[in-house]
């Protein structure tokens, strides 16, 4: 029996009506299939979020990622790592013995890089040239968190960064030295941009560090440029002049007083909590304390701002945790002034710009204009802080003159004036001011110089400048 | 609907069409079938004309009358218990009188397959395994799922923890896919159900939920084991490829009580059915009572008469720290003074746990309608104080034979379920975690307020500010859900060839569940929200399912049988979700949303709309070789414009050699299985664009800043990245299998060796953050499950009064991971906690566990510090494989006259765990090996500095909080612990009294069960089944504070009437 007539005879001769019930059958498929595809028709569209939104959202959502990274976990570290707070406890006890690996600080990667970078360049897109005041503030932003990137991170991508949407799923690295040339021409580009008129709509209450006030802006971008003209210090012997010259510009602008301070934002509702009350009061309290290290210095000094800093300890005295003791037994605690539901997190503030013109002059040769900007810097926060400048203290601290003045003073006024900021571990790197030792619990040789490169740009970018080496130094920081 | 509705229309039309002309010629053949032993009316017996769909069922007197065409030649007869019979349709005569042989060998046993579809075990070309539902009401569970446990080979139940309606999680032959669903499709009588496991979340809530939270029930806990007829389990895509993507996992397929009269001849049976289990705490982790509360970092209360006292908030005139302490906060730690008044604090703490479960059923058979009506109601108390659990379920599954042509039936089981649940894990407010952490210096029902647990203020007493008291917990924070639940299905069936049917089937699974979570005022959990949270959250499913089967059975010769399937499915399923949350509550114990000061809500729905074509032909040569093969093509909505649809083919092939060999004195039956099969599976829901959202900020140590800030609104884009290129996902999957049985049925083995492959895994891929992403959903990973399933089953001793009956299903499953994606060689499975996660590796099994590992020399010797202390590796790494390496149950069952006595034994060999509450509890110096204080440790290792071996011995303190505890430069590798157990299960012992004179109660059952009565394990906590993320979860391993692990015994009692 040949093949075809095998097939014959399993179908056993068919009849009209299984001729009749293939037809319908055929027909059937046909028409089935077409409906089961209409019946699956629109439903890929997601009910629960919408696929755009415009500029104002965009900005309130960028700025707190900014307030998420300088009022979080970066400047918890960095104040340990500064020694003005101790951690005593916990995963905090660990971090202060400088156990920090890629995946701890992988959260605070991931807020700079895919809540604040992309969506500011996001704003930057969807507000368009007819808006440059959108533009110039996500121009100021970013320079501000690409600059928090690379002061703890060194080489960080920007050039090949954040183009996922274009399927670009890796990122080489940018040297620092380039990343923070790139910082200073974001800043000028965005000052331009702040200065333009001509604006469809302009931000208002969603900006919540000026009220979408483009002049403080400007003041806070040439801020920024001076900030980090003298992050490379170590590296450019230029650096005073261009910092100077910045400073004027700020000044210029109105960042005359403490009104024009960059600050984080909070509010009394459990989800605008200022994040050093929220970490300290109430969801880890006892982790971090005053370190002695601080207290000591504010001590030495008679410091009036300490009742608005600390608690005092069980003494009456205002005494952080010894350096290594993770003692939290009988020590200062962070103080209402930084650690209350509302109070706001600076950013960056009028004393800063002060300290880095007393800074810059001093290293300009220019003693006079130094003592006098370190003068304007004391008082200013101190007045900020305890409402008054204290005659004694001003006497014995805010009254430098040209001979008078020196790198240690402005420095260490610098630090206490920075304090739950990010600068006094930056500065402590740059200057060695003040001197600090090593957690002696700690099995690292000395104080890291850096944070590890984030788990995830180690596992999915295999383009990433991977550094573990807590003690390596960024580009700036050279030895 | 208007589209359903044209599908509906084409239905009809194509019946109608094949109706015309078809009054073939018939006879009626009429006869009796009896038992060939005992010449006993055999009633229920499924007779068909053979190559034809026609069937009828004898009757209760063994009758049956059956319409034949004219040109049918043979009749066959099928009995679960009975050989199967075909007979020759006499020529001269309607008469046919059958007696069937008793089918020791269980030649002819019956499974349901997918769809519903019942199919003889001989035919079948893949696995499966049944369970009966006698094992699954003597096994004493109360979830279907976790009463499978340890009875189907290569079947891997976990439950989450001991507290009522805790959820159970099962996995068939390893896990297949990264990040989406690894559990089988669950369907009763034919339709797919809900058996998803989810918490309650806020919209605004940056963690994990599964880390957290109660433990949820999984929906298949609705169903009442007491109904359940038979569960039969399809292990591969093989068996579940007519159910398309969801069954992809294999799928659990439950078939309910239906109605019959089958007892004592008479049309009606009843049952009534009553237990009653005690439960208690089967293990806790051994902790140390020499020393109590205080640590350098602080200390213990003691008031001005010098007795102790707990933390109070601000502390009291007169009041004073010993051992140090700051003024706001004791010690967390049992680092304090040498005690000699140890409180046995979790001993105080646990009770027993009460179950009651009554049943009524009855069932009724005549000659057109068969009907079964059953309530069941289950009351569980737990363990935890303040715990319950309940579930009532009525059902009613009807059967109606029409007309010969036409029948139809149908299946509705309405559910109410729900209870009070305790706080579990990760949580501020956890049991477990305030429980254990507490030093067995302080009574924790000692307060001196209302409440034994509160303070004279009415404050939380606790010896630790930050944590909640667990009574407190308990008492004051009860989470509650009640479940109304309607599953049913309709079917109708119509016959208008001889050889063809058509069915046309509609179900339904519609559940809303509506919970509700009070914290307190002054409750330490949320930690942000000290001045009280009420949570109502709303979860709603909605599950419509059709399809249309046309069945033609041919018999193209005498030997060759034809049977072709060709139907099509329509799925419409509906979710949401929607949170309502309150705090900052005014009336104090007013728990009503209206009392609190600050609202939130969130909310969130998804639908997913599947339709497909599939068809199903089998080919027979005699009863010994049967070819099977299958196609569907599906159709879904959550792809993008890339592609709508999908197909995916199977085949399978079971050869019966002893039909061709014969069989001699040893063996009785042999049957080779060869199965290929792929199932596809679609992307999730809304994954091809990506869209913008309200961000949430957290680093993980405070619950951060979210939207609305400061009266304004906020979005950014996702950070997850959408990808219209979405292709399904495959699982591909071969087996071979053997099934032997000898010396006429007294031994058998049944074993399956299979290999199957998962590629083209849609998963979140990670994205690097410099991309300004995170992830991006995308078909990448491979992965690659195979092993080995084994049942043994054997009758040693049988004879009249006693028999000795043994089983044992035993698995063993390999799991690797073949790729992720390019450059990508390790993806986090879902978010877990910083210091450790559940990792897809590859080369490595699924789902290991990920964290710090220790810095070792090439020799593997700790690297040590100058501290004395070992160095920790920067980089994590596995460190642990959750699942087991084999697992297997052994069940002995005696019976002797009336009695039965049965025993379980459960053993499983490997699977790790994370045992993150025995690393804490050690660093809080409460674990029993932190007994020994007052000497120095000396950790073995080479220094760092010059590779020498350490000589530096640290403190006790510094050996346990540091090294064995989590404190400081830890690695978590030190938790990882073996999970391996040998447990006794199970063990029953039962007997059923004939009333043979009692015209009303024919029988009564006794029994008396024990679950998990003994247990051997090296694990040092909880009994290691356990689950931290419970279900709703891919993570596996981690034991975080879980709730433990329960040993119970019940005593039930039934008449049938």
């Amino acid at each position: 029996m040949d093949r075809k007539h095998q097939v014959q005879f399993l179908i056993n001769k068919p009849t009209r009506i299984m001729r009749k019930i293939s037809l319908i059958a055929a027909l059937g498929v046909i028409l089935f299939a077409g409906a089961c595809k209409k019946y699956v028709e629109g439903e890929d569209i997601s009910p629960n979020v919408p696929a755009n939104a415009p500029p104002p959202l965009i900005l309130s959502a960028a700025e707190l990622s900014v307030f998420a990274n300088y009022g979080g976990n970066m400047s918890r570290l960095a104040s340990m790592w500064a020694q003005q707070n101790a951690g005593c406890q916990f995963q905090s006890e660990a971090n202060d013995q400088y156990q920090v690996d890629e995946g701890d600080i992988s959260n605070e990667w991931s807020v700079i890089y895919v809540q604040g970078l992309k969506n500011l360049k996001v704003l930057k897109e969807k507000a368009g040239a007819e808006n440059p005041h959108y533009q110039g503030i996500s121009n100021v932003l970013t320079a501000l968190l690409l600059g928090t990137a690379t002061d703890f991170w060194g080489d960080v991508p920007f050039t090949d960064a954040l183009k996922g949407e274009a399927l670009q799923y890796t990122a080489a690295y940018d040297k620092q030295e380039d990343v923070l040339k790139n910082i200073q021409t974001l800043l000028s580009d965005g000052i331009t941009l702040l200065n333009s008129s001509n604006n469809i709509i302009v931000p208002a209450g969603d900006d919540f560090i000026y009220g979408g006030d483009p002049a403080r802006w400007i003041g806070f971008a040439y801020l920024l440029k001076a900030r980090y003209h003298m992050r490379s210090s170590k590296r450019d012997a230029t650096w005073h002049t261009k910092a100077l010259a910045a400073v004027d510009s700020a000044k210029a602008n109105g960042f005359t007083d403490e009104s024009a301070d960059a600050n984080c934002v909070f509010g009394t509702n459990a989800n605008e909590y200022n994040q050093w009350y929220a970490f300290s009061k109430i969801s880890r309290r006892g982790y971090i304390k005053a370190n002695k290290t601080f207290t000591d210095i504010m001590n030495g000094l008679n410091d009036p701002r300490r009742s608005f800093y600390f608690t005092k300890n069980d003494s009456g005295k205002y005494e952080g945790s010894v350096l290594g003791s993770s003692n939290t037994r009988n020590v200062s605690e962070i103080g209402t002034y930084f650690a209350s539901a509302n109070s706001p997190t600076p950013i960056a503030t009028y004393a800063e710009l002060c300290f880095i013109e007393a800074e810059a002059a001093l290293a300009a040769g220019d003693k006079t204009r130094a003592a006098s900007a370190h003068n304007d810097g004391v008082i200013s926060h101190l007045t900020q802080v305890t409402g008054s400048a204290d005659a004694a203290y001003v006497a014995a601290n805010a009254s430098e003159t040209a001979s008078s003045i020196d790198l240690n003073k402005i420095m260490t006024q610098k630090y206490i004036a920075g304090y739950t900021m990010l600068e006094p571990y930056h500065d402590w790197r740059r200057t060695g001011i003040p001197a600090l030792v090593k957690n002696p619990r700690s099995n690292l040789a000395g104080i890291p110089r850096r944070l590890p490169t984030s788990i995830e740009e180690r596992l999915y970018n295999n383009k990433a400048t991977v550094v573990n080496n807590l003690l390596e130094p960024v580009w700036w920081d050279a030895p | 609907m208007k589209r359903f509705r044209h599908i509906l229309k084409a239905a009809a039309l194509l019946g109608l069409l094949g109706v015309q002309s078809l009054q073939a010629q018939t006879r009626l053949i009429v006869g009796t079938v009896t038992g060939s032993k005992d010449g006993q009316n055999l009633a229920n017996v499924s007779v068909s004309v053979v190559g034809t769909n026609i069937n009828v069922f004898s009757d209760n007197e063994g009758r049956y009358a059956i319409n034949a065409p004219a040109s049918a030649k043979k009749l066959q007869f099928t009995l679960n218990g009975f050989q199967q019979a075909t007979l020759d349709i006499p020529t001269g005569s309607d008469k046919l009188d059958v007696k069937m042989e008793s089918d020791e060998v269980g030649l002819n046993t019956v499974t349901i397959t997918a769809l519903g579809i019942s199919r003889q075990q001989r035919a079948l070309g893949y696995s499966s395994q049944n369970v009966s539902g006698a094992e699954i009401q003597g096994s004493g569970e109360q979830n279907v799922v976790q009463a499978i446990s340890s009875k189907v080979a290569g079947a891997f139940v976990q439950g989450s923890g001991g507290t009522p309606g805790a959820s159970a999680k099962i996995i068939l032959r390893g896990n297949a896919t990264f990040t989406g669903n690894n559990q089988p499709l669950m369907v009763v009588d034919g339709v797919p159900i809900d058996n998803s496991t989810s918490q309650s979340t806020a919209g605004d809530y940056p963690f994990n939920s599964n880390l957290s939270g109660v433990n949820n029930s999984n929906r298949g806990i609705d169903i009442n084991p007491d109904d359940v007829e038979s569960i039969s389990v399809l292990k591969g895509p093989a068996a579940a490829a007519l159910y398309g993507v969801r069954g992809a996992n294999g799928a659990i397929i439950i078939t309910t009580k239906r109605g019959k009269a089958t007892r004592g001849g008479r049309n009606f049976s009843a049952s009534l059915s009553s237990s009653v289990e005690w439960s208690k705490v089967n293990k806790l982790p051994e902790i140390q009572t020499g020393y109590g509360q205080g640590v350098n970092g602080g200390g213990r209360f003691i008031d001005s008469a010098g007795t102790r006292k707990a933390f109070a908030g601000t502390i009291p005139p007169g009041w004073s720290l010993v051992d140090g302490g700051t003024a706001t906060q004791a010690a967390p730690d049992a680092w304090g003074p040498k005690i000699s008044n140890a409180i046995n604090n979790a001993e105080n703490f646990f009770q027993t746990g009460i179950t009651y479960n009554n049943n009524l059923s009855v069932s009724a058979g005549g000659e057109r309608t068969n009907v079964r009506a059953s309530i069941g109601n289950m009351n569980q108390t737990g363990i935890v104080p303040n715990t319950k659990f309940s579930r009532t379920s009525v059902r009613v599954n009807t059967d109606t034979r029409l007309t010969n042509k036409i029948s139809f039936g149908s299946s509705l089981n309405f559910i109410n379920s729900g209870g009070t649940r305790s706080q579990n894990g990760s949580n501020l407010s956890g049991v477990m975690l305030s429980l254990l952490r507490t030093p067995a210096d302080f009574n924790l029902s000692g307060g001196q307020g209302r409440d034994p647990w509160k303070n004279p203020d009415g404050s939380n007493y606790t010896y630790f500010a930050p944590y909640d008291n667990p009574y407190w917990s308990v008492y004051e924070n009860p989470f509650t859900d009640d479940v109304n639940r309607l599953l049913g299905n309709t079917y109708i069936t119509y016959r208008p060839l001889d050889w063809l049917d058509v069915t046309y089937r509609v179900g339904i699974d519609q559940w809303t569940d509506s919970r509700k979570q009070i914290f307190a005022v002054g409750s330490n959990q949320p930690d942000n929200a000290p001045g009280g949270e009420i949570s109502e959250n709303v979860l709603r499913y909605k599950e419509f399912y059709s399809d249309l089967l046309i069945t033609a059975r041919r018999q193209l010769t005498d030997d060759i049988g034809l049977n072709v399937l060709l139907g099509n499915n329509l799925n419409n399923r509906f979710n949401s979700d929607q949170y309502l949350r309150g705090r900052d509550l005014a009336v104090p114990e007013f728990y009503n949303i209206n009392n609190a000061a600050n609202l939130y809500a969130s909310s969130s729905s998804g639908r997913v709309k599947t339709a497909a074509l599939f068809l199903n032909a089998e080919l027979s040569y005699k009863s010994m070789l049967y070819l099977n093969f299958s196609g569907r093509n599906e159709w879904a909505s959550t792809f993008g414009t890339a592609k709508s649809s999908f197909f995916y083919p199977s085949v399978n092939t079971s050869f019966v050699f002893t039909e061709l060999t014969g069989t001699n004195k040893i063996l009785s039956y042999g049957k080779v299985r060869l199965a290929y099969a792929t199932a596809g599976i679609n992307p999730p829901a809304y994954a091809t664009r990506t869209y913008f959202v309200q961000p949430s900020f957290t680093d993980g140590f405070t619950s951060g800043i979210n939207f609305p800030y400061l009266g304004q609104n906020g979005f950014g884009q996702s950070a997850g990245l959408g990808n219209s290129a979405l292709e399904p996902e495959r699982n591909t999957g071969m087996e071979i299998g053997f099934d032997l049985r000898f010396l006429k049925g007294r031994a058998s083995l049944d074993l399956t060796l299979y290999n199957q492959q998962s590629s083209n895994i849609i998963l979140s891929m990670p994205l690097a953050p410099s991309t300004g992403f995170d992830g991006v959903t995308q078909n990448a990973g491979k992965m690659e499950n195979r092993g080995i399933e084994m049942v043994l089953g054997g009758t040693p001793i049988k004879s009249d009064k006693f028999t000795w009956e043994v089983n044992v299903n035993w698995a063993s499953n390999r799991n690797e991971v073949l790729q992720l994606a390019p450059s990508v060689e390790e993806i986090n499975v879902e978010a877990a906690f910083a210091s450790n996660g559940s990792y897809a590796i590859v080369g490595e099994p699924y789902g290991v566990l990920y964290g710090t590992k220790w810095l070792r020399n090439d020799a593997g010797q700790l690297i040590i510090g100058s501290n004395g202390l070992p160095l920790v590796d920067p980089k994590r790494g596995n460190i642990g494989v959750p699942y087991p390496k084999w697992y297997g149950g052994l069940r002995n069952t005696f019976t002797y006259k009336g009695f039965t006595l049965t025993a379980l034994l459960d053993v499983r060999r490997g699977g790790q765990i994370w045992n993150g509450t025995w690393g804490r509890l050690t660093r809080l110096g409460i674990t029993d090996e932190t007994a020994e204080r007052d000497r120095l440790y000396l950790i073995e290792g080479v220094k760092a500095s010059d590779g020498s071996p350490n000589d530096r011995k640290v403190s006790a303190f510094d050996y346990f909080r540091t090294y064995r505890g989590d404190a400081g430069s830890y690695a978590s590798e030190n938790a990882i612990q073996d999970g391996s157990w040998t447990r006794l299960r199970e063990l029953g012992l039962s007997y059923t009294l004939k009333l043979k004179s009692n015209k009303l109660i024919q029988s009564l059952d006794l029994g008396i069960v024990g679950k998990n009565l003994l247990l051997f394990t090296e694990y040092k906590g909880i009994d290691p089944e356990t689950s931290l993320t419970g279900a709703g979860s891919n993570i596996g391993g981690f034991d975080y504070f879980n709730n433990p692990g329960l040993k119970s015994w019940i005593a039930s009692i039934k008449f049938n009437f």
